[in-house]
């Protein structure tokens, strides 16, 4: 009998462990749909399971969904149609991140809904593409998945702690810029001011006006016309806030955020 | 025979075209319309201020010295520079404020080249060299070495031969003037720039313009001990030169009116722009001034005047007879030069240091 109930016990354990308990709400979506066929069975069931745990341990949606073609205009369309249509999202908010890679275009889209948005900020995607991007470029789709894997976890972890992940993310071109102007801009004034005193150095300068000897009250004057020609308006973008989410509305009218571009 | 008027576009120089529909003047390569009265007065304006200006002086006849009866004169010359002075009979001990030499050779007084009018001293050798003395404090790459008070002492006191010129000219300036407004929306930042052409056409005088006649004294310094006040000018006696130098002038009155000419259309421009300061920036396009009748006349201002030698350049210092304002060119410390430059680099390094964390953070 104890045997019988032993062997009931652990069906039971494993049976846990092969299907995922989400802690409020359930995810009926697989963690991972491959259209474009990038992954070996293997390399899939690992994923599955990663993304699995992610989703059980935050009780947040990820995925990964590929495709062959764009199945609406753009891959932000694309990704923001096929997360609201296809019910992706946890809980009543809809919490969720989504990469969608489409092999035909060669475009990922990340896209983010509910919790998703604050978690992953526009920084925060900036350095997740970053992370996952040269193996994305290199046809190391099991690698980018990997990274985009590990590091969602990574910046879900920090956002759960109450600090979601919001460095800017700088371009070498940025930092070297930066870099350059802090050594030359100290010189350059400098340089300014010490050319200023120099000039006190010298006083005997000429003098090629002559308002010390006009007569008082000499200028009258018999015609004064303003004559207005025309206008130019400049109009500048100002520059984005280099921290928080954006945002954009999907074409079933929910709020996404994201980030995308080609690889 | 051409009866067809053509208007450039002010905006882009492109040929305008009559529009029926708005009555305008259209601009086809930058869009913008102009009302034909406005192409019109623009046409005027810039006619009166485009034309060549008219300078017309009276000719200057020199003067001889009368008999001056009460002071004997001789002049000198300096062999080491060829100065001509003019001077009292005893000079005593001077040295040339021109070059610093220390002998005169005295000649026979030819009494030719008499001015009309000298301003004279009213600072005399020990005000002079304190004035020097509180002006050379405020350098601040000064030599601590630069400071020889019996050198400072040997400076004279030189009546600098000036001519003056008197004008009221008629002038007309055409500018270019921009004016701008900014403001914003939640996405942008915008600048307006409103574009006009204004026209000034009027009346200014001048009095005693002075323009140095001397090739040994330099325009630079005497430019710079400017200005001299004419309230204290007196007819010319020799008695004013006693214990004093004077130069003569080796500028004829024709090779001076050039400058004087520059320095009466320069101030008449400013004077004129004046009447614009609504405008954010504003630049002269034409100016023509036109005078008859200036008249010119010679006369003799007051100037303490010494050089300094120091590690082998000789550097000339002026201060005015009359205000006691000082003009030169100081020899600079490069130690303390240097010294300055890191100081600033330094503190600007420390600013920058923190700026960058921020950036790059």
């Amino acid at each position: 009998m104890r045997k019988i109930f032993s062997i009931l016990l652990l069906t039971v354990m494993f049976a846990a462990a092969a299907f995922p308990v989400y802690a409020d709400t359930e995810m009926t979506n697989p963690p991972i749909v491959d259209n474009a066929g990038y992954l070996s069975s293997e390399e899939y069931a690992f994923l599955s399971q990663k993304l699995n745990e992610i989703r059980a341990k935050y009780d947040f949606d990820i995925a990964i969904y590929t495709e062959k073609e764009l199945s609406s205009d753009t891959a932000e369309a694309s990704a923001d149609d096929i997360f609201d249509y296809k019910g992706y999202g946890a809980g009543d908010t809809k919490d969720g991140m989504m990469l969608y890679v489409c092999s035909g275009t060669r475009e990922y889209h990340m896209t983010t809904h509910g919790e998703g948005i604050a978690d992953f900020t526009d920084n925060g995607l900036k350095y997740l593409e970053k992370e996952m991007l040269p193996a994305l470029r290199d046809n190391n789709y099991y690698g980018a998945f990997k990274i985009f894997a590990e590091k969602s976890d990574e910046l879900l972890q920090m956002a759960a702690d109450g600090h979601p992940y919001d460095k800017p993310q700088r371009s070498i071109a940025y930092i070297l810029i930066v870099i350059l102007l802090c050594l030359s801009v100290p010189l350059l004034i400098a340089f300014l001011m010490t050319k200023r005193k120099l000039s006190q150095m010298n006083t005997a300068v000429s003098n090629d006006y002559a308002e010390d000897y006009m007569k008082p009250g000499s200028m009258q004057l018999s015609d004064s016309k303003d004559i207005f020609l025309y206008s130019t308006v400049v109009r500048t973008e100002k520059p984005d806030d280099d921290s928080g989410s954006s945002t954009h509305t999907s074409s079933s009218g929910e709020t996404h955020g994201g980030r995308g571009g080609s690889f | 025979m051409d009866a067809t008027q053509e208007y450039k576009c002010p905006c882009c120089g492109a040929p305008l075209v009559f529009d029926a529909g708005t009555q305008n003047l259209h601009c086809e390569s930058c869009g913008n319309d102009f009302s034909i009265d406005t192409m019109q007065l623009l046409g005027d304006g810039l006619a009166d201020a485009g034309g060549m200006s008219k300078y017309d002086w009276k000719t200057y006849t020199p003067r001889n010295y009368d008999n001056e009866n009460d002071v004997r004169l001789a002049d000198y010359t300096c062999p080491s520079c060829g100065a001509e002075i003019t001077g009292d009979d005893n000079l005593g001990s001077t040295v040339c404020p021109y070059c610093g030499n220390s002998t005169f050779i005295k000649g026979q007084f030819e009494g030719a080249l008499r001015p009309d009018y000298i301003i004279p001293f009213k600072i005399d050798k020990k005000h002079a060299v304190s004035a020097f003395e509180q002006d050379s404090q405020k350098r601040p790459f000064l030599p601590d070495s630069f400071s020889d008070r019996k050198k400072i002492e040997e400076m004279a006191g030189v009546y600098v031969p000036f001519w003056m010129f008197d004008c009221d000219c008629n002038a007309a300036v055409a500018y270019n003037a921009e004016m701008t407004t900014a403001w914003e929306d939640s996405t942008y930042d915008y600048v307006k720039t409103d574009y006009y052409k204004l026209f000034r056409k009027g009346r200014i005088g001048f009095a005693n313009i002075p323009v140095d006649g001397s090739t040994k004294a330099d325009d630079k310094y005497m430019e710079a001990v400017e200005p001299y006040k004419y309230n204290d000018a007196v007819e010319f006696s020799g008695a004013y030169l006693s214990g004093y130098l004077a130069d003569k002038y080796d500028v004829d009155v024709e090779d001076s009116i050039d400058r004087a000419n520059e320095r009466v259309k320069n101030s008449t421009i400013r004077a004129f722009k004046d009447t614009t300061s609504q405008y954010s920036s504003v630049e002269e396009e034409n100016a023509r001034v036109e005078f008859s009748d200036g008249k010119i006349r010679y006369a003799l201002l007051p100037a303490w005047m010494f050089t300094f030698k120091y590690m082998d350049e000789l550097y000339r210092f002026a201060v005015n007879g009359q205000t006691g304002k000082v003009a030169g060119e100081y020899p600079v410390d490069n130690g303390k030069k240097r010294k300055y430059f890191a100081k600033i680099a330094g503190i600007c390094y420390a600013v920058v240091a923190v700026a960058g964390f921020l950036l790059l953070k």
